[in-house]
């Protein structure tokens, strides 16, 4: 004897299908905050209606690839949102990448008031995002996305400076980077700086002057133990261990004696990257 | 490939990885800002212990000493309407001829 079905369910009653009730006025708000070029999320969701039928909602969403904030309403019938999930449909976000908010919100306005959060997290080629979420997550969660930039080549004689996205938290995990130097006699000292944009919070210089008509490679990381002197051409430096650096932070160099011809070239750098969602 | 028009820095506007690269002058080097202070571009001020103006390299490790033209294609904010502009133009910027990859394929 198989078991009965149970009784119509209803918003005052004895029992509903789930915990969250879509009135009317009410749909779902998907917001992104994206670096990565070309990802687009697909948006599934099910709601169960009070006539027992259960309606299928099939959406796409398109984030922005500066970090900053996009939102689409997914309209909703009236009923118990049985569940649902964000997954990418396009490109290969990492973690750290493409962070996906998703809420119930009155009306159809992306700038409608929020009711209730559903789900937060990090949405990748293999993760989907599922809905309702039980402990929604924040964007500084995970390891990162592993990032190996290349920086800006400065002008002769001008210094580097890397700065933070908007939108982004860096740990950095390597940075490295050459001073050629012209035939004008002097005694260069490359020195790192990480500032807020504005105040040095840390410094580190190498332990050996660069003298005229010569090409060193500068490589400084986290914890390295520094060597005197330079070794083929490559001297280091150290950096704290963890260090993690907000939107519109620094990491730049200040050379002792730096001459008009000197060049610095070869930038690239290793950071953990975090979506901020300033 | 991209050159600022501000500060003569080169760059890529897309990274390897696919991600947007937003480029920020530098504060002006030390060469850069002793060619300044002998323009007449600046002067700097008197050291309160020494009672005598600063040298560019004393000056340089007080502050940073930014273009007056300087491009931050940072965004404003990551929401409303600081999402839609940069923090700062500048000059603009020239676009180059792109270098040589970082790996180039030899054929057989």
């Amino acid at each position: 004897m198989g078991a009965s079905p149970p009784a119509a369910p209803s918003q005052g009653g004895t029992w509903a299908p789930s915990g969250s009730y879509l009135r009317a006025d009410e749909n779902l708000r998907v917001t992104s905050y994206n670096a990565l070029a070309s990802v687009v999320l697909a948006v599934r969701a099910r709601v169960y209606e009070a006539d027992g039928t259960v309606t299928d909602s099939f959406d796409s969403h398109t984030p922005l690839t500066n970090r900053s904030a996009q939102a689409t309403i997914i309209r909703t019938p009236e009923g118990w949102l049985l569940g649902g999930e964000v997954f990418v449909s396009s490109a290969s976000p990492l973690i750290g990448q493409t962070f996906v908010v998703v809420e119930i919100v009155r009306g159809e306005s992306t700038a409608g008031i929020a009711t209730q959060l559903l789900a937060a997290g990090y949405v990748t080629a293999k993760q989907p995002l599922l809905f309702p979420q039980v402990a929604p997550q924040s964007s500084l969660d995970g390891g990162g996305a592993l990032r190996s930039i290349t920086g800006t080549t400065p002008a002769a004689g001008a210094e580097i400076s890397e700065t933070v996205p908007t939108g982004a938290r860096w740990e950095l995990l390597a940075f490295a980077a050459t001073l050629t130097t012209s035939a004008a006699v002097a005694n260069r000292t490359p020195l790192l700086i990480v500032d807020d944009g504005a105040n040095d919070y840390y410094r580190d210089t190498v332990t050996t002057t660069q003298t005229a008509s010569l090409a060193i490679r500068y490589l400084w990381g986290p914890g390295v133990a520094i060597r005197s002197g330079t070794n083929n051409n490559l001297q280091n430096g150290s950096t704290p261990v963890g260090m993690r650096l907000g939107g519109g932070h620094r990491l730049r160099t200040s050379t002792t004696s730096i001459q008009g011809a000197d060049q610095w070239g070869g930038v690239q750098y290793l950071v953990r990257e975090w979506i901020e969602g300033s | 490939m991209l050159k600022c028009n501000a500060c003569g820095g080169t760059y890529q506007p897309t990274t390897p990885d696919g991600l947007q690269y937003f480029h920020r002058c530098p504060p002006l080097s030390l060469a850069e800002l002793t060619a300044a202070v002998q323009a007449g571009k600046i002067q700097l001020p008197v050291d309160p212990v020494t009672k005598v103006a600063e040298t560019p390299d004393v000056a340089i490790q007080r502050r940073s000493y930014e273009r007056a033209n300087l491009r931050d294609e940072n965004l404003q904010a990551t929401s409303g309407a600081g999402a839609k502009a940069m923090k700062a133009a500048g000059d603009g910027t020239t676009t180059l001829a792109d270098p040589a990859p970082a790996t180039v394929s030899v054929p057989k």
